[in-house]
Order: C-alpha cells, then sequence, then structure tokens
C-alpha cells in the first residue's frame, strides 16, 4: 500500500499512480488516489462515519508526509463544504460535520498559542474572582466556539455575526444575573464582557477574519488598487488644510497613518477600534496644527479620507467589515472609538464612491488624473518623497546647530582656559619674583656655612671630617682600581696646598692647572731638600682633616667660581688621592703600560689615562712634565723633563714635597691652620690617622699588589726604586709625625 | 454595515435607570457653527482657542434633569454638500439630531429642510429633531426670518431655536429641551414638542441652573 511505504528518496512511478489501480496519477493529498477515485473513497469515508478515527490512523499511517497530510485537511473542509453547498445530499451528513468542528476546534484549543496568551491574561485579570468564574467564563467561550465552528461553513456570515452578537448579549446576561458572577463587581463584569468579545474573537479570528465565504479578499484588492489609482488626490483636492511644509505636521500625518496600518496587525475588534481612534486623534492634532482651532467635522472627515488615501491600508475592507460584524456593538454604536470608526467607514465609502463631482473638479480633469494624463501637480507626493530628504536635512540642520553650540563652548572654554593660564603665570611670576626677592635670604645662609666652615676651622672640629675620607677610600679602591688609588694620596696634598694657596691669595682664580703650577714650583723647590719632606710627612696625617676643610674653603672660595670648577675641584679631589695610592702601588697599572713608555717618552701621561674616567685629572698632575707647563715654572721643565720616563713617580714626591712647602707656607701665614691638623695627632687619632692613611694604600697595595707587585717589581726594576722610596717615605713620615707628637 | 441596524442593542440607550446616555448627531451646511454650537454647550467656550479642546467633532456633555442625568454624545458631521451621502452612517442609531442652519444666509436653512426630510425618512423613527437658527447674534443680517423657520418646525413637529454660540444664547437651552423630550419621546412628537421649546426660552434662567448643575 502507498501509505505503508517508507519514504526514500526515489518514488517510482507505481508509486505515483492512484492506489486503486486505476492508471491514473495519484496524489500524496488525495491520499494516493487520483482525484476520482479520491472523491468516491472521501463519500465512502463520509458514509461510514468514522472519518476521525481514519483521521487519526491515517496520521498514524503516513508519518512521512504530515504535512501533506495538514493540506489535506484543509481540502476535506473545503470540499466539505462545496459538496454541502451544492449538493445537500452530503449536508446531511452532519458526523462529518462534527468531526471537522472538533478537529478545528482541537486546533483552536491546541495549536493556537494564542490562546494560551489569552487564557494567561484572564488570569491576571480576574484570577482573583475564583475558580469557578473562570470555569463558567470558559464554558461560555468554548460553547460559542463550538457554535460558531459548527456553522461558519453553513451559515452566512450575516447570521454569524448576528450569532456572535447574541452571544455577546447572552454574556452580558449571564454576567449579571447568573450566581457565579455574584461577586463580581460591576465594572469588572463590564470589563469581562470586553475580555470575552476578546477572547472569543482572537480565538476565532482566523475562521472570522476576511472568511473564505464572502468576497472580503476581492474587496480588500479592489479598494487597495482604487487607492492606488487615486493617489494623484491632493488635500486640497479634498478641500482640507494640511500643511505640507511643516514638519511636525508632516510627523503627525506619518504617526497617524502608522496607527492606521496598525489596524490589521491586531486581532481583537476593540483592539482594531483603538487603533482607528489613535489614528483619529492623530488627525486631530494635525488639523489642530494646521489651523488651530478646535476641529470639527468639516475639517475631519477630509483629513481622515485623505490619510486613507495616502496610507493605504491592507485588507482595508476586510478590517472594516470585521468590526463591524464582530464588534460589541453597543461599542460600534456609541463613543469615541465607534464615531472615529464611522467616519472610516464613510471614507472608505467616499473613496469607493468618489467621483469628480465630488472633488470639485471636471470629469474631463478626473478622467485625465486617472488615466495618468494629467500627473500629480502638488504637493504631498513630492512631500513624501522629498521628505526623507528634508527630514534629514532638519535633523543635519539641528545637528549642526548642536555642533556650532558645542564648538562656542569649546572655544569660550579655550578662552577661559588662556585667561587662567595667563593668571596663573602672572600669579607665578609674581611669587617668582617675591621669591627671587627672598633670593639674597638663601645666599645668606651659604655665608653661614662659611662661617661655620671658619669656625670649623678655628674650633678645631676635626674627628668628624676624617670619618668620611676613611670611608671614600675604600669605596674608590673598590670603583677605580689600584692606580687611582694613588691618585688619592696625591690629592690631599695638592688640596691642602691649594687650601693654602688659596688662604695666601684669597682672591685666586684657581684654575686648576694654576694649582698644580705652583705645586710644581713646591716640588721643585722642595725636590731636593729633605726637611721639607719630612715636613711634608707631618703633615701628610693630619693634612687629612684638613682635606675637609680644604674642601670647605674650596667651597666657600668656589663662591666666586663656577659650580663646574668647584665640582671639577672636588672630583680632582677623589682623582688625586687614588693618583697618591697609585704611587704607592701605581705597579699595577703602570707596569703594563712601561713598554710603550719606554718606546715613547711623551706618553708618559698616557698610562694614567686609559685606566679610568679620571684619567684626565690623572693626567693633570703630569702636566708638569709635558711642555706646556714649561714656561709657567722654570725649575719644573728640569725637573720633569730629565726623568720622563720615572716622571710618573716622582711627581707624587715631588708633589709631596711640594705640599710640604705649602704647609710651612701655612704655618707661617696662618697659624691657626696648624692647632687644626695637630689635634687629631692625639693618641687616638694618630693611630687611627695612621691606619687611616695607611688603609688606602695598604688594601689596595696589598689586593693588588700581592698579585701585582710580585710581577711588577721584576718589571720594573729600574722605576720600582724610586716607588720604593715614597712608603718608605710614608713610614718615615709617619714616624716622624709620632716623633713630632 | 447598515444592513444590521435593526439588531444594535443598547444599554444605555433606554430610559431605564438614573444615567440615560444619547447619542446626538449634529447636520447642518459648513460654517453654519455646529462645532461652535457644541463647544459653547460643552466647553462654555467661544473661538478662544484651548489647548485641551482637541475637536470639537466627537465630544460628550451631561445635563441633569430633575431626577436622571442625560449624558449627551455629540456627533458632528461634514457639512460639505460632497459628503452629504455618507450622513447615514452618522445618524444611524442616534436618538437626536441638531439641525443646524445659519440665519444669515438663506441656503443653509434650505440644506436644513432637506436633513430634517432626509433624518424623517431614514433615521431612527424616535428621533427627536431639533432645528437652530445659529448666529442670532448677526440678526441684523438675518436672511431667515424667525417666523418661517418657526412655521416649518412646527409643520415639522421639530424643536426649533434660534441660538448663538457667540453670546450663549439658547445654546443650553435647546440641548436641554431634547433632553427633556427624548424620555417623553411618544407623547412630545407633534405641534406641542415646539410649544414646549418655546416655553423653555422663556424660562430661560431656571433650564440654565439645572444645565449647569453637572457640569
Amino acid at each position: 500500500m502507498y501509505a505503508t511505504k517508507q519514504p526514500t528518496l526515489r518514488i517510482k512511478q507505481a508509486d505515483l499512480k492512484c492506489k486503486n489501480g486505476c492508471g491514473f496519477f495519484g496524489n500524496a493529498e488525495w491520499e494516493g488516489y487520483c482525484s476520482k477515485c479520491y472523491r468516491d473513497y472521501m463519500q465512502k469515508q463520509r458514509e461510514r462515519n468514522t472519518s476521525q478515527e481514519k483521521a487519526e490512523h491515517s496520521k498514524a499511517r503516513i508519518p512521512g508526509f504530515s504535512k501533506f497530510e495538514e493540506k489535506k485537511r484543509q481540502q476535506i473542509d473545503k470540499k466539505n463544504k462545496y459538496l454541502k453547498n451544492f449538493t445537500p445530499v452530503f449536508r446531511k451528513s452532519s458526523s462529518a460535520k462534527d468531526s471537522g468542528k472538533s478537529e478545528r476546534h482541537h486546533e483552536l484549543r491546541h495549536s493556537n498559542p494564542e490562546m494560551e496568551k489569552l487564557t494567561a491574561e484572564y488570569i491576571t485579570k480576574y484570577g482573583v474572582w475564583g475558580e469557578h468564574v473562570r470555569k463558567d467564563f470558559l464554558k461560555c467561550v468554548n460553547s460559542v466556539y463550538t457554535k460558531i465552528l459548527i456553522d461558519i461553513d453553513n451559515k452566512p456570515i450575516e447570521d454569524i455575526a448576528e450569532l456572535i452578537q447574541k452571544y455577546y448579549n447572552m454574556f452580558s446576561d449571564r454576567l449579571n444575573r447568573n450566581s457565579v458572577y455574584e461577586e463580581v463587581i460591576s465594572d469588572v463584569r463590564d470589563q469581562m464582557l470586553d475580555f470575552f468579545e476578546k477572547f472569543v474573537m482572537i480565538g476565532l479570528y482566523s475562521v472570522l477574519f476576511c472568511p473564505h465565504t464572502t468576497n472580503d479578499e476581492e474587496k480588500d484588492l479592489a479598494i487597495q488598487d482604487r487607492i492606488r489609482k487615486l493617489s494623484w488626490v491632493t488635500a486640497h483636492h479634498l478641500g482640507c488644510c494640511i500643511s505640507e511644509t511643516s514638519m511636525e505636521v508632516r510627523d503627525l500625518v506619518y504617526t497617524a497613518i502608522t496607527d492606521l496600518l496598525g489596524i490589521d496587525s491586531v486581532k481583537a475588534p476593540q483592539e482594531k477600534l483603538a487603533c482607528v481612534v489613535r489614528c483619529c486623534r492623530s488627525i486631530m492634532e494635525v488639523l489642530q496644527h494646521c489651523q488651530g482651532a478646535p476641529v470639527s467635522a468639516d475639517e475631519f472627515l477630509p483629513a481622515l479620507i485623505f490619510i486613507v488615501l495616502k496610507g493605504n491600508p491592507a485588507r482595508l475592507k476586510s478590517n472594516i467589515h470585521y468590526v463591524t460584524r464582530f464588534c460589541n456593538d453597543s461599542r460600534l454604536m456609541q463613543g469615541e472609538g465607534g464615531y472615529y470608526f464611522t467616519n472610516l467607514c464613510c471614507a472608505v465609502s467616499f473613496i469607493e464612491n468618489l467621483t469628480a463631482e465630488s472633488l470639485s473638479m471636471t470629469e474631463e480633469e478626473f478622467k485625465a488624473y486617472m488615466t495618468g494624463v494629467i500627473t500629480p501637480v502638488s504637493a504631498w507626493e513630492s512631500a513624501l518623497v522629498a521628505c526623507e530628504s528634508m527630514h534629514q536635512l532638519c535633523e543635519h540642520l539641528s545637528l549642526l546647530k548642536n555642533l556650532s553650540e558645542r564648538t562656542d563652548a569649546v572655544q569660550k572654554g579655550t578662552g577661559e582656559l588662556k585667561e587662567n593660564i595667563n593668571k596663573f603665570k602672572n600669579e607665578i611670576t609674581k611669587k617668582v619674583s617675591s621669591v627671587l626677592a627672598k633670593t639674597p635670604l638663601i645666599i645668606k645662609p651659604r655665608k653661614t656655612l662659611i662661617d661655620f666652615d671658619l669656625h670649623e676651622s678655628t674650633n678645631d672640629n676635626l674627628p668628624p671630617p676624617i670619618i668620611p675620607i676613611i670611608k671614600a677610600r675604600p669605596l674608590e679602591e673598590i670603583e677605580d682600581g689600584n692606580h687611582n688609588l694613588a691618585t688619592t694620596n696625591l690629592f690631599p696634598f695638592e688640596n691642602t696646598g691649594n687650601a693654602d694657596l688659596q688662604s695666601q691669595n684669597e682672591q685666586q682664580q684657581p684654575a686648576f692647572t694654576n694649582f698644580y703650577e705652583q705645586n710644581l714650583q713646591l716640588q721643585s723647590i722642595g725636590l731636593t731638600s729633605d726637611k721639607q719632606k719630612s715636613t711634608l710627612q707631618l703633615n701628610i696625617t693630619p693634612c687629612v682633616p684638613d682635606l675637609q676643610t680644604t674642601e670647605l674653603s674650596f667651597d666657600n672660595q668656589s663662591l666666586n667660581l663656577d659650580e663646574q670648577q668647584s665640582g671639577f675641584l672636588e672630583l680632582s679631589n677623589v682623582n688625586y688621592d687614588i693618583d697618591f695610592s697609585d704611587l704607592s702601588a701605581d705597579n699595577s697599572v703602570a707596569e703594563e703600560l712601561t713598554p710603550e713608555k719606554h718606546k715613547s717618552p711623551s706618553f708618559t701621561p698616557d698610562p694614567f689615562s686609559p685606566i679610568g674616567s679620571s684619567c684626565n685629572i690623572a693626567q693633570t698632575p703630569l702636566l708638569p712634565s709635558s711642555a706646556p707647563l714649561l714656561p709657567t715654572t722654570n725649575t719644573a721643565p728640569e725637573s720633569t723633563s730629565n726623568p720622563n720616563q720615572t716622571n710618573d713617580f716622582f711627581l707624587p714626591a715631588a708633589e709631596a714635597d711640594r705640599v710640604e712647602t705649602i704647609l710651612d707656607q701655612t704655618e707661617e701665614m696662618c697659624t691657626a691652620n696648624l692647632p687644626t691638623p695637630l689635634k687629631p695627632t692625639t693618641s687616638q687619632y694618630s693611630g687611627f690617622s695612621k691606619q687611616g692613611w695607611q688603609i688606602p694604600s695598604i688594601p689596595c697595595n696589598t689586593g693588588d699588589y700581592s698579585s701585582l707587585n710580585m710581577s711588577q717589581s721584576q718589571a720594573w726594576v729600574p722605576n720600582s726604586n724610586v716607588n720604593v722610596t715614597n712608603p718608605n717615605k710614608n713610614n718615615q713620615n709617619n714616624d716622624e709625625f709620632e716623633k713630632q707628637e | 454595515m447598515a444592513n444590521r441596524t435593526s439588531t444594535a442593542q443598547r444599554p444605555n440607550g433606554a430610559t431605564q435607570g438614573r444615567i440615560c446616555q444619547f447619542k446626538l448627531v449634529l447636520l447642518g451646511e459648513s460654517a453654519v457653527g455646529k462645532s461652535s454650537l457644541v463647544l459653547r454647550f460643552v466647553k462654555g467656550q467661544f473661538h478662544e482657542y484651548q489647548e485641551s479642546t482637541i475637536g470639537a467633532a466627537f465630544l460628550t456633555q451631561t445635563v441633569c434633569l430633575d431626577d436622571t442625568t442625560v449624558k449627551f454624545e455629540i456627533w458632528d458631521t461634514a457639512g460639505q454638500e460632497r459628503y452629504h451621502s455618507l450622513a447615514p452612517m452618522y445618524y444611524r442609531g442616534a436618538q437626536a439630531a441638531i439641525v443646524v442652519y445659519d440665519i444669515t444666509n438663506q441656503d443653509t436653512f434650505g440644506r436644513a429642510k432637506t436633513w430634517v426630510k432626509e433624518l424623517q425618512r431614514q433615521a431612527n423613527p424616535n428621533i427627536v429633531i431639533a432645528l437652530a437658527g445659529n448666529k442670532q447674534d448677526l440678526a441684523n443680517k438675518r436672511m431667515v426670518e424667525y417666523e418661517e423657520a418657526q412655521a416649518y418646525a412646527d409643520e415639522n413637529g421639530l424643536l426649533f431655536m434660534e441660538t448663538s454660540a457667540k453670546t450663549a444664547m439658547n445654546v443650553n437651552d435647546i440641548f436641554l429641551a431634547i433632553a427633556k423630550k427624548l424620555p417623553k419621546n411618544e407623547q412630545t412628537t407633534g405641534p406641542g414638542g415646539s410649544g414646549q421649546g418655546r416655553r423653555l426660552v422663556e424660562g430661560d434662567t431656571g433650564a440654565k441652573t439645572a444645565g449647569n448643575c453637572c457640569k
């Protein structure tokens, strides 16, 4: 059997043939029969009064053709109707009708999601009135469903409408008289009546809206076509005053049109009516805007006609018929909704019967318009077309306005900001000037520093200065390396020398070279004298505290100098310390460079330069050996020129000698300085100063000596003699220092 | 839609109960002052435009009459000739109608006569028809004589008053007259009706207070 076959991808030709085997092709909609056999089959089926069972049976039999079955069922219904209308014999078979009804009822009850929504709405609205009310309400609704579904196919739609109205009245009576609704207050009863109407009509909407027994659909198309043909009709033709140029009016017109179009999207008659009311209120507003006076029907009706013409709502006639038929009469005959709906009916009627006379134009003109000979002269059509651009234009204008406003605001803001900036600037300049006026006060504390230094020197506050030097040396050792240590040793002598010189020449411009020149002079003077060396060493230990004082004095005097120079001096201090240690332990660096030294006598300053950042300064003590310094001192070239190779090692000694002389001078010049260096020579400080003095040299010597000195001593045999002498000198100095104590 | 007028059943339309609601249709040529009349009756205003007044096309007004409250639902109609054919839709189911004409315009009176004829022929047989000669304040430009209109009203069993929306003359009275006539529709039809209306015009103040009580 056709139906029992499993659905396959390919359908054989035999499957397409009629199941009866009559040779004609069958159709799935006809359950595999040909049209003729299917008709016979349906007749038989109806006669057997088992169509419902069959339907269920067939459903089960043909699982793959459920869609077809849906169509088939519709087909059956149509066929039933057809047969009913034309063959009264079949109409008597009420069982088939019942079956169809129950099916559709079943469909209504279960396949319609709106019913669930409505039930939910009922519960939220009227659930408080109890279960028995709800049951009775639903019973009434169901009885209407049942009755209407029975009658829909065999009664004209007008009778159905009567029936519906009767049901409305019946339910109204029931609400007022039945004991079930006793508790329900009268206002809610009215609402329930409305809801009953809504419930019934939404449930039956698919059956009652634009029913197939009527020609509503044709009328819809006719009116739509008619309105399309009348698109040239303007507000002017209708004698109503809608100003097309006003944006507000245009918006309202569109609102009205939208509301009117909404009539097709809602289902309940009262909802459709509400759409009409909204539309008409918008029209009222439009007219109010246009004429600025209360709107009478004289203006309103033409405007409504105009809106209908421009809106051309879908299924207009169907909707109007639906509302007139099934809306509760009491609502339709009175109230605002009734009035506006009547107006809409009038408008539609007017459009349907529109003639040249009704537009107060000649027949020829009307015909010309209708046939399209004359194109619409104005206004609204072009306005409609231009509307979008106009709308955009307006939007853009407003946007521009907004932008310009914002720009103004920004410009204003920038102006304010500028003012603020200027104010701030002025304030700051004022403050700065006021502060600048006070700046002498800032300079004064520096002067106090000077005083402090002086006091310090006078008060013999020697001990504290010592400590930083001790600390500084190891750091320098670590950082700068061994040969730098030699410079560190050198430096204090120079400093003391400088300080002394400065103290001698209070207004001196201590270009760094000058000190050395002077030092060199001193060196040259004192190189030969052993006494001076010994005195030098006396000063060496005490000069450590002196270093601080001298540094401070430098600062004091550097007030006259540039800061860079003072800083340079400080740096030079460090470097010369290192240089001196280098003398004691200069082997480490000099060792590698000696071969070059031997090759080029002029190379002498170089050994220090590559070693560290202090090379420049390290060279400066060597400057006396270089030619340019020669003119400054007459003796210096002699001393330096002679021992080119040994110059490096002689220099510190020379410097030491030189310093010694300076110290002597200082002793002579300012006796106050003398006690200060001497005070640390107390038992505590002497030892400490010894160690402190030797510590820098020792660690650097030991650290590098141990490894380097061994190799150096061999490599530097000729030169090392001088080197050796220096530590000896130091020792001697210490000894002598102790002796002096 | 006109085929179902017989089934119209208005629970409130009948006179039972204390509140009676009536549908009243305004007919007449355009610019005779229909809406002005209604606005004067409902809002008490003339021409001075108020924002709250959206339109005069559909308005309701309640008047107290002895022991009953009468609620008028006033349907304005478009008066232009071209919409004349649509009028039946408006006055279908109406219990009362006021046919308005302009006393300074003879044509409007002619149109009013045709309206009356039409109402008598097509409308609800029990409809109460009132004839209102508006713009009484322009009586010096009168084109329609009072007597002529009164005679016509008597002939056709109409309520008749000359009214002025501008001065509010007879405005409330004509509505009150209709309200009074409505419950006892059957009794007042005939020549006596106009006499009653006439009497009300004379007894102006009492009627006015009655009309104002529910405002």
